[in-house]
Formats: structure tokens, C-alpha cells, sequence
């Protein structure tokens, strides 16, 4: 039992008695499964043969190469050096800096922002990836969606995810990385091409969840329980760094512009639905062998951090839902997904160092008829 | 329940890697060994799933069969949790067709015999469990997991290969699906 276990001791006595009666009525598996399994084993797999060379295609289209070298030559995993080892049912203790306590520096000179896109690409919660009017919020076309998840896929291929959890966009403005659970695995990643050239996916790519794409292309970075890890898309080794503190969830990474340093947000508070109230943002720098912390910033209680290249800042997790939170390649704009308003643009145009707070009213709020958007990446 | 990742010697296998792991082949697998070795637990956790001892036995031989035929078959050391995953995604497919013919099953009789204790306890076991697995999948999975395999969220991350954040989400929202059939044991 954990502490933050919703069951009492009693209800786990009773799921317990009342799971494990059923399989003590269980008779053993015996030698009729056994040779029936011998009989359908033995059957020609022919049908396997087009799915197993379109995901051949598939890999070798987004220079994956180097993962399918078996043994020693694959991730490489380290470790953060000389980490404290918090207890990880409790927030982390801050360092008594400035940037620790408060979630945004002040307003600085305006700066020119960089144009918002046209087009964003959201995923609903119905399990559509859709392609959207930034200006209208109109939807413009669907690249996938997953009613039946399992309708068009062969009866042996393995992959049939359940829903879109996230999305992130390849800076070249055609791949879209699609992040799914959780067939046949939570943080399987679909390549599709945004002009729907590509059709929908079938295989999964990479893997993680919490996605973001350097803005020089070559890195897809994704979290997967405590490891962070790097995705070439040049066709380079994944490189896997382990940051060492079992017990946190993280929500989110951001990788900077040629994957030398990245953002991850770490989740410190959940409300009874697990919505997520509270989180913190630890700057990593990524050397050879290790993933250096250089910088670590907590939100205020009620508020989600949000960091990208040494810069930091907070959105409300009060009321609308915030369903995502993400910062663009230049750390100039930010975009929040809530629940019961869509999409909202922020700038972020504060000095070096600190990002000012959302102006009021926001700057661009997209609007959407719903289904309720879950993520959104441009 | 020998079926947790650390104490079955099973290991995370992400989806990817899963799918592009070296030149192992199907004529490497030992079937037998496997079944021998894994084939009651399996089965075992499917009619947990699915409160069918024949349809646990469809899934746990489609488990096995995709084993012996897969392109890329798991590695050493992997079986069990490619086999385990394999049995959980599986149930999900007759999972929606169970829950609706569970909704039109009658219900027994409710006879003197019915009303001893103990056979109403052992009803009242039964209706929790038919809760559980009217559950959507994945908070059956983590349910079941967690309180008929003894795993731990890390475990059942493990296994399911989700966040363990994502398992205290599905078991938060379970627990609030289970609640009036847990009440009814009270």
C-alpha cells in the first residue's frame, strides 16, 4: 500500500479475496492447450510478410538504423551525478534563490516576437488528430483517428493504441510525432506527415511520452518513468539518461535548440481526479556521460512550471483544467490547452532569465467547438 | 502470484525496441519450457480478467502462438512480459463483448440456500469482480495488477508500460467506479 494508495486496507482485503477466488477455481493449463498452441504455431504466417516490410519502410524512412544493431551498442544510460536522495513522496526542498520562489521574473522591454504559426495540430479526446486554423480554430483536416482503434490494422500486428496523448511537430513542418497509449505500449510514438502523404500510421517509431523536437531537428526528447531519453532522427544510438529519482512522475520535456540542455516538469501535486496542481521544472544539461541538473524551479502551489533555455514561468491549474503547456522553439511563445476553452496563446517576452506572467487578457485564445482538446503543437 | 517483473526476472521492453530486437528467431523459442513455466499463471490472470476460463484459454494460447510465430520473438530473459502483456492487451478486444452479456445474464435465484453466509459472501466476491472487469481496460488492469497479482505501481507500469503516474490514475478513477460494489461487501 502506498500512500497515496485511494484504496483502504479493507477495500484491498476485498478486491484481494474476491480476484483471488476466482483463480483458485482455475483448473492448470494442461496439454490440450499445449498442443493446440503447437498446432496454430506450426501454420504458415504469410500475412505477416507485407506488414513486416511496411514497417521496415517505415523505419528505415525515418533513419532508425542504428537501433536495430543488437547487444552492447545500444542505450546508453547514466546517471545525474552527485544527486541528493529526497524522499519521494514529498516535494523537493528548494535551494533559497530567487528563482525558486517566485514563478515568473518581471516584465522587461518589449521584445519583437516572432510570427505565431497558421496551423496548429491538436488531439482530442476522442482520439483524433486534426490539423486547426489558428485564426479560426476551424478544423481543416483529420490526419488520424482512432474510433476503433483496431479496425484497420492486420489480426497479428501487435500495435492498436487506444488514444492520442500528445503531439509534437519536426521543425521541417512535415512530421508529426504522435504520442499514443497504450497498445501495444503507454508512450508509443507514430511518425505521420502532416499533408497526410503518409496515410495513418501503423508502427510506432520511438518511445516515450512528454515529447518535444529540437529546433535544429535532430532530437526527439521523451520521458519514459525516470529516464530521459534522446531520439536521434538523424538515425544516430537513442541516448538514454537515467535521472536517478525513483518516485516523481514527469509531465513534460523540453529539449533546446541542438539537444545539449532540456526542461522536464516534474509533477508535485495531483487533486483527487489526478489532475495535476502543482509541478516544478529541472534544467538538465546533457554532456557526454550524465545529465547534469543546473537549475531546478518550482511553481507557486496552484500553478504548473513551465522552463525552456534557462527561462522559466507558470500557468494557473485552477479552473479552467490545464491540459497541456507548451513553449515554442524560441522561447518566445507559450500555448496552453485547457479544458472549456481550447487553445490560448501567450506571449513570452520577458528579459533573459524569467518570462513575464500571462498578460490579461490572454492574447490569442483559439477557439474550439470541442471535442475537448487534450494537446496541441505547432 | 509469480507474475510482477521483479520477481519473475522479466524486464521493461519499450514497444520500439521491443519490435526491432535483434535476429532472434522463432526456432530459438522453447515453447514447452515457456509453458511450462508460465501457462497456469497466465491463465490464471486471464479468467481474473475476464471471468471466462474459456475465453482465459483462447487468449493465453494466442499469447503463446504469437511467441512461437512472431518475426522478432522476445528476447531471453523477456518472455514473461511480452507474454503478460500480450494476455492483458488481448483481453481488451472481448472485454466490451463480456460486459454486455454480463448486463443480460439473470441473475440467480434467490433461493434459502442462496441466503447462507458464506455463498453470500462468495456472490458478493463475485459481484466485485464482475465490477472490476466491467471496468474500462486499462483501470482493470492496473485493478487487477495491483490487488490479484500483489504489484506494485512501478510494476504495473512496468508490465503495462505506462507512467506510474498514469497507474495511480487509473486506480484513483477505479476506486471511484468500484465504489457501491465495495460498499455492498461492507
Amino acid at each position: 500500500m502506498t500512500p497515496t494508495d485511494p484504496f483502504t486496507e479493507a477495500e484491498a482485503a476485498a478486491l484481494r479475496d474476491a480476484l483471488t477466488a476466482d483463480a483458485e477455481e482455475t483448473a492448470e493449463a494442461g496439454a490440450e492447450m499445449f498442443d493446440g498452441i503447437r498446432a496454430r504455431a506450426g501454420a504458415p504466417r504469410s500475412r505477416r510478410l507485407p506488414w513486416v516490410l511496411a514497417a521496415a519502410a517505415v523505419l528505415l524512412t525515418v533513419g532508425l538504423g542504428a537501433l536495430l544493431i543488437p547487444g552492447d551498442s545500444g542505450d546508453e544510460q547514466v546517471d545525474v551525478a552527485d544527486r541528493p536522495d529526497p524522499d519521494p513522496t514529498q516535494p523537493t526542498e528548494l535551494p533559497d534563490t530567487a528563482a525558486t520562489t517566485e514563478t515568473t521574473a518581471s516584465a522587461g522591454d518589449p521584445v519583437e516576437l516572432p510570427p505565431r504559426p497558421d496551423e496548429l495540430v491538436g488531439v482530442t479526446e476522442d482520439g483524433r488528430l486534426v490539423v486547426i486554423d489558428v485564426d479560426s480554430g476551424e478544423e481543416l483536416r483529420e490526419l488520424w483517428a482512432l474510433a476503433d482503434p483496431t479496425a484497420s490494422l492486420p489480426d497479428d500486428a501487435e500495435i492498436a493504441p487506444n488514444h492520442i496523448a500528445g503531439v509534437a511537430l519536426h521543425p521541417n513542418g512535415r512530421d508529426v510525432f504522435v504520442e499514443t497509449c497504450c497498445e501495444p505500449a503507454g508512450g508509443s510514438i507514430f511518425t505521420v506527415a502532416i499533408d497526410g502523404s503518409t496515410g495513418e500510421p501503423t508502427q510506432p517509431t520511438h518511445g516515450g511520452y512528454g515529447m518535444d523536437v529540437s529546433a535544429d531537428g535532430r532530437w526527439l526528447a521523451a520521458m519514459s518513468s525516470n529516464l530521459l531519453l534522446l531520439h536521434d532522427l538523424t538515425g544516430g544510438r537513442t541516448r538514454t539518461f537515467d535521472l536517478g529519482e525513483e518516485g516523481f512522475e514527469y509531465a513534460r520535456v523540453a529539449v533546446n535548440e541542438d539537444g545539449t540542455e532540456v526542461t522536464a516538469e516534474r509533477v508535485l501535486e495531483r487533486d483527487e481526479e489526478f489532475r495535476m496542481l502543482h509541478s516544478e521544472a529541472v534544467v538538465l544539461r546533457l554532456e557526454d556521460e550524465e545529465a547534469v541538473e543546473v537549475d531546478r524551479v518550482r511553481a507557486e502551489p496552484g500553478r504548473r512550471a513551465i522552463g525552456a533555455y534557462a527561462r522559466f514561468g507558470s500557468v494557473s491549474t485552477g479552473t479552467p483544467t490545464v491540459e497541456s503547456i507548451r513553449v515554442d522553439a524560441t522561447g518566445s511563445w507559450g500555448l496552453e490547452v485547457a479544458e472549456g476553452i481550447g487553445i490560448v496563446w501567450y506571449p513570452f517576452a520577458g528579459p533573459p532569465g524569467g518570462w513575464t506572467d500571462p498578460p490579461e487578457p490572454a492574447t490569442g485564445q483559439v477557439p474550439w467547438p470541442g471535442p475537448r482538446l487534450v494537446d496541441a503543437a505547432w | 502470484v509469480e507474475l510482477c517483473v521483479n520477481r519473475s526476472g522479466g524486464g521493461r521492453v519499450y514497444g520500439t525496441v521491443m519490435a526491432m530486437a535483434g535476429p532472434r528467431t522463432a526456432e530459438h523459442v522453447d515453447l514447452d519450457g515457456l509453458f511450462r513455466a508460465h501457462a497456469t499463471p497466465l491463465l490464471r490472470l486471464a479468467v481474473v480478467l475476464t471471468g471466462d476460463q474459456d475465453l482465459a484459454e483462447e487468449l493465453v494460447q494466442e499469447a503463446f502462438v504469437r511467441v512461437a510465430r512472431a518475426a522478432a520473438p522476445p528476447q531471453p530473459g523477456t518472455e514473461l512480459a511480452y507474454l503478460r502483456r500480450t494476455v492483458v492487451n488481448l483481453s481488451h478486444g472481448h472485454h466490451r463483448r463480456l460486459r454486455v452479456a454480463r448486463r443480460h445474464r439473470p441473475e440467480p435465484a434467490g433461493d434459502a440456500a442462496a441466503a447462507e453466509t458464506t455463498a453470500g459472501r462468495r456472490e458478493d466476491q463475485r459481484r466485485v469482480a464482475d465490477a472490476v472487469r466491467a471496468l474500462p481496460d486499462r483501470q482493470r488492469d492496473c485493478t487487477v495488477l495491483r490487488f490479484y497479482a500483489d504489484c506494485t505501481d512501478r510494476e504495473i507500469a512496468e508490465i503495462l508500460d505506462i507512467s506510474p503516474g498514469s497507474v495511480k490514475t487509473h486506480l484513483h478513477r477505479a476506486r471511484a467506479a468500484l465504489t457501491d460494489a465495495l460498499e455492498a461487501l461492507r
